[in-house]
């Protein structure tokens, strides 16, 4: 199958679904496994989609000229259905295709020639087929976690880097998280990660950046992972996983990417401000009580003095309510706090926001992503605190 | 059906249903249709019944008789405004290059199909044909004349097919055909999905080439 998919660049989609329906035909295994290896290659193939306007405009025209048909103004009337009658299907078809300067065959072909199994392949991204099968497995999961309550991650013993790297990926996913550290042994870390059937909206948002999460934690060295899942009818089940699985993850250690809107706000504010440096946060800021918060970023001054932030996302509504809480009830300043405007829609929430003396002085609004604009009076603030 | 439409449509039918009973799957069994897809993907022989049981269900909702009475239909309706409805893509494409005619589907990028919209709404073009996307939630031109080429058995999406003709004007006669293949499983189909009070007092009428067809006025 592979091999099909790696030879198909510059082919025709249809050409493509041809050649894998033959190797599934004679496929060993369970249909659905073909099928659902055939459906992770297509993945990772491009093709090309962009409209055809000449396609279009060809349309239009020959539209014009069936319609002028259609409607008795042709030069012959639409009346009889046998050869030799006016409105004989070919003589139709063919007083159109002389209208448009074409054969009637070319004409019947190029209509509708930019739909999908019209599309040209562009590129196929290569795999093993060890890697496919790591894919079929780790998308098995996925589609577990799709349907999910809750889900707890146990990390008996991750070192900084790989955490690090996990913790990017959480929020990268927007995922409501609560991260606490085992007492008894200071490296045991547990996350709570809720689910996406807990969540009142964007539940199928939620549950992809949940599944896109999932092979994130194939990459820590030990890991135990326990999840509710919703099956059919609404059966309630327990998926139980821990590394033994051997599920090799096809994301890359990617200790040192840098995702397009942290590059683009990071450049916007040394641009405005240069004396201040945005990185992606590795560190986490303990806060009153047991709870520790992992923020987004941390900003560096010249001066050397750093300071954290947190953004809060649509669905990130309890954990806001209860970080305003604590920041309201602590007389230090750890942390500057962003709000994605569409939070405020819950007007009990907007209210807390709206009153909280901590917000007033280090939170901001924004809509898709922060801007330096908004951050800059904060810090300023912040510098002379 | 055309005979050799029919031919192989008996063929692929006797493989499919010698399968069901072979695996002794029922459809009138809560699951019947998950258990049989099941039963298909374990095993060659399942794999064929599959095929054909696919096959078996285009030959009856896509044959070629249905193009040439489409034909006829059209012919027979010059000067109306139509909409032609067809249960998948495949067919709608196929219709649209036999007949030269716009096709409305979700692969039709907006800014066609807001022109394809408009220029029925104007009367630009007699005849729009679509697959599901017209069912719902679509603001679709004023039609007097519907013909249902292929359908599922679902009572709610023929009336949302229907009501694309029945809007109420004074003075309007709206006429509704649908294309069944005789002596096959498309006409359960179809009567499953007629179970409205809409039918009630339903005509047939003969055409030109001798054919019946259900009127709803």
């Amino acid at each position: 199958m592979i091999k099909v998919f790696s030879g198909s660049v510059g082919q025709v989609r249809e050409k493509l679904e041809e050649a894998t329906k033959q190797v599934l035909d004679v496929f060993p295994g369970n249909a659905v496994v073909g099928r659902g290896l055939e459906k992770l290659l297509l993945d990772r193939t491009e093709f090309d989609t962009e409209t055809k306007t000449e396609l279009a405009d060809f349309r239009e025209k020959v539209f014009f000229h069936s319609s002028a048909l259609l409607k008795g103004k042709g030069k012959v009337g639409l009346r009889g259905f046998r050869e030799g009658e006016p409105g004989y299907l070919l003589n139709y078809q063919n007083e159109i295709a002389q209208n448009i300067g074409v054969s009637g065959g070319d004409l019947e072909r190029q209509l509708y020639g930019d739909l999908p199994p019209f599309q040209q392949v562009l590129r196929f991204r290569k795999m093993s087929a060890k890697g496919l099968l790591h894919r079929y497995n780790c998308a098995q999961i996925q589609g577990l976690l799709l349907r999910c309550e809750a889900m707890t991650i146990r990390l008996p013993d991750s070192g900084a880097a790989r955490l690090r790297q996990l913790l990017k990926y959480l929020r990268f996913n927007k995922l409501l998280c609560r991260i606490s550290r085992n007492r008894d042994h200071e490296k045991s870390l547990v996350l709570k990660i809720d689910g996406p059937l807990s969540m009142f909206l964007n539940t199928q948002k939620y549950g992809f950046n949940l599944a896109n999460f999932f092979p994130a934690i194939l990459h820590q060295p030990s890991w135990e992972l326990d999840a509710e899942v919703m099956m059919r009818k609404n059966q309630l089940h327990s998926l139980y996983l821990d590394q033994a699985c051997g599920i090799i993850s096809h994301y890359r250690q990617f200790l040192s990417y840098v995702p397009e809107e942290i590059a683009l706000f990071s450049q916007q504010l040394s641009k405005n401000l240069p004396s201040w440096q945005l990185t992606s946060s590795s560190d986490y800021v303990p806060l009153i009580g047991e709870s520790l918060c992992f923020p987004d970023y941390l900003l560096t001054h010249n001066s050397g003095k750093k300071v954290a932030l947190e953004l809060f996302h649509t669905w990130h509504a309890a954990p806001l309510r209860n970080r305003l809480q604590q920041l309201d009830e602590q007389n230090e300043f750890p942390l500057l706090i962003g709000v994605n405007r569409s939070l405020l829609k819950n007007a009990e929430l907007a209210n807390q926001v709206e009153s909280s003396p901590y917000f007033s002085r280090f939170g901001f609004y924004f809509r898709e992503v922060p801007t330096a604009a908004k951050i800059i009076p904060l810090l300023e603030e912040w510098i002379k605190e | 059906m055309l005979p050799d439409d029919r031919e192989q449509y008996e063929i692929a039918r006797e493989r499919y249903i010698n399968f069901l009973r072979k695996a002794r799957v029922s459809f009138n069994h809560p699951n019947g249709w998950s258990i049989f897809l099941r039963r298909t993907s374990e095993s060659p022989e399942g794999r064929e019944a599959f095929k054909a049981y696919l096959l078996q269900k285009k030959l009856s909702q896509a044959s070629g008789a249905k193009i040439d009475r489409l034909w006829e239909l059209i012919q027979l309706h010059q000067g109306d405004r139509m909409l032609v409805f067809t249960q998948d893509n495949e067919m709608a494409y196929r219709i649209g290059r036999i007949f030269l005619l716009p096709v409305l589907t979700h692969h039709t990028k907006l800014p066609e199909r807001e022109a394809f919209l408009k220029a029925f709404r104007t009367g630009e073009y007699p005849i729009l044909v679509t697959s599901k996307v017209l069912n719902e939630g679509v603001d679709v031109p004023d039609a007097n004349v519907g013909v249902i080429v292929s359908g599922s058995g679902s009572i709610r999406e023929h009336v949302q097919r229907l009501g694309r003709i029945l809007r109420a004007r004074p003075g309007k006669q709206a006429m509704l055909y649908e294309l069944v293949s005789e002596n096959t499983g498309e006409l359960f189909t179809n009567q499953r999905r007629r179970k409205h009070r809409a039918y009630e007092g339903t005509a047939v009428l003969p055409n030109q080439s001798g054919q019946n067809y259900s009127e709803i006025n």
